[in-house]
């Protein structure tokens, strides 16, 4: 079962993370799912794909009524990100699903029709949530050609999607601990899954200027206080897009 | 595991099936168009035989209206697999969708905000599997009324063969051409029965 962990709170304006499900068959890739939530209203990161639907739904219900999650936001079109999305408009039809316009005609495989999603463009955009502005922040390239990222500059938490990621052995810590040993398990991860040079030196740079207390990937680990920018010039240095023969 | 395989083996079967019936269909059109040709041939081998070949010469037509006719059944049933393909995949994608909900326990807050979703996706999988029954069964009306018309088809076959025999000048030649539609409708006959035998099992 997975468990829904309080990661900020500031009156009602808070995020929680849904992770680490120890009966997650092995095959499957192990996902974070953040909920961020102002006043009764919710927005749900990358839902995940539907073979863990149960487990996400069930860990939510624990934590907040479903019926509160009006949004969606899909870092990008993966398979692991966004396959529930059919489960989630048998719940909620009326669900709004944010993602790249890149995808607007690929998703919709997953379930939903031109009501359900609001295209993002390759710029940004504000999404707002009650009192809330998030900012959808481009990642493009990084690694899906059209990739956001959301930005609560109240909260000062980035959600990552992938960047960030890390392939840790099962019930690891929540929070990155020793940023020198966690970091062997996300470099192989950044190396091939991240495409392009100069788009992750782009997103590095900008990042580097947002006031930051929490970096939030889709996989793995949270960085919190001085390992966000650690990991931000870890980044920076590794040469990625491996998969090409040089 | 075993018992997920087993699912996604059972659920393949229809599948399996309707490309079993879609071959069986693309056969029979083959060999019915075969019939024709002969049928065609005959007729102008049974003119040149004059008044004596006359009977073999009606006959002859009627098996090329036979075969035009089961010729346009088979097209027919075209529309039926296109049908049965939408029907099978749309199953497989509603107990599926239907599956994921099994992981929220029973007794859990889960379980009751997702009970509507679950009732609307039951309710889906029940209109699903009625309309793929419909389809089944209408799949086997359409090749018993082929089945028939194949009766019809042995019996002009065989008529064939008698005419041949009166028709003494070049009577070799047209019973060889009537052995050869005997034999064509017998193996579409086969096919078909195989074909219902083989649909019969469906729900
Ligand atoms: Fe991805
Ligand atoms: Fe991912």
């Amino acid at each position: 079962m997975k468990k829904t962990t309080v990661i900020y709170q500031d009156g009602s304006h808070q995020w929680a993370v849904v992770a680490r499900d120890p009966e997650r068959p092995n095959y499957l890739i192990d996902t974070n799912e953040y909920l961020v939530s102002s006043g009764d209203r919710c927005l749900l990161t990358d839902p995940g794909g539907s073979e863990i639907f149960a487990a996400v739904f069930s860990a939510l219900t624990m934590y907040t009524d479903p019926q509160r999650i009006e949004a969606i936001f899909a870092s990008h079109q993966d398979p692991d990100i966004i396959s529930s999305l059919g489960l989630w408009l048998e719940f909620n039809p009326s669900l709004k699903c944010h993602l790249s316009w890149l995808w607007s005609e690929f998703v919709p495989h997953f379930g939903g029709t031109d009501q359900t999603f609001v295209n993002i463009p390759d710029e940004g955009e504000t999404i707002r949530l009650g009192n809330l502005a998030l900012e959808a922040l481009p990642a493009h390239y990084l690694h899906s050609s059209g990739n956001f990222h959301l930005y609560d500059a109240q909260a000062r938490i980035l959600f990552s999607g992938d960047v960030g990621a890390a392939l840790l052995p099962p019930c690891s810590d929540l929070f990155v601990q020793d940023f020198d040993r966690h970091i062997g398990h996300a470099k192989g991860f950044h190396q091939r899954w991240m495409g392009s040079n100069e788009a992750k030196l782009d997103w590095c740079e900008r990042v580097s200027r947002l006031p930051l207390d929490m970096l939030c990937p889709q996989h793995g680990a949270i960085y919190r206080g001085a390992d966000v920018m650690r990991f931000i010039n870890w980044f920076a240095e590794l040469p990625v897009g491996s998969g090409v023969r040089r | 595991m075993a018992s997920a395989h087993a699912q996604a083996a059972a659920a393949n079967e229809p599948l399996r099936l309707v490309v079993e019936v879609n071959e069986g269909i693309r056969t029979v059109i083959g060999i019915s168009r075969q019939v024709n040709l002969v049928a065609i041939n005959a007729m102008i081998v049974a003119k040149q035989a004059g008044a004596q070949a006359s009977g073999f010469r009606v006959v002859s037509s009627e098996l090329r209206r036979f075969s035009r006719q089961l010729d346009g059944l088979m097209q027919e049933l075209d529309r039926f697999i296109y049908l049965l393909v939408h029907s099978v995949a749309e199953s497989a994608r509603v107990h599926r969708h239907r599956h994921h909900l099994d992981g929220i326990a029973a007794d859990s807050p889960a379980a009751v905000a997702i009970a509507p979703a679950r009732a609307h996706i039951d309710a889906d999988r029940e209109r699903v599997d009625a309309e793929s029954r419909v389809r089944w069964r209408d799949l086997g009306f359409h090749l018993d009324r082929a089945l028939r018309l194949c009766g019809t088809g042995v019996a002009l076959s065989r008529a064939a063969k008698i005419e041949a025999v009166y028709a003494s000048t070049l009577s070799g030649d047209l019973r060889q051409v009537a052995g050869e539609i005997e034999a064509a409708i017998l193996s579409i006959l086969d096919t078909l029965k195989a074909l219902r035998t083989g649909i019969a099992g469906v729900r």
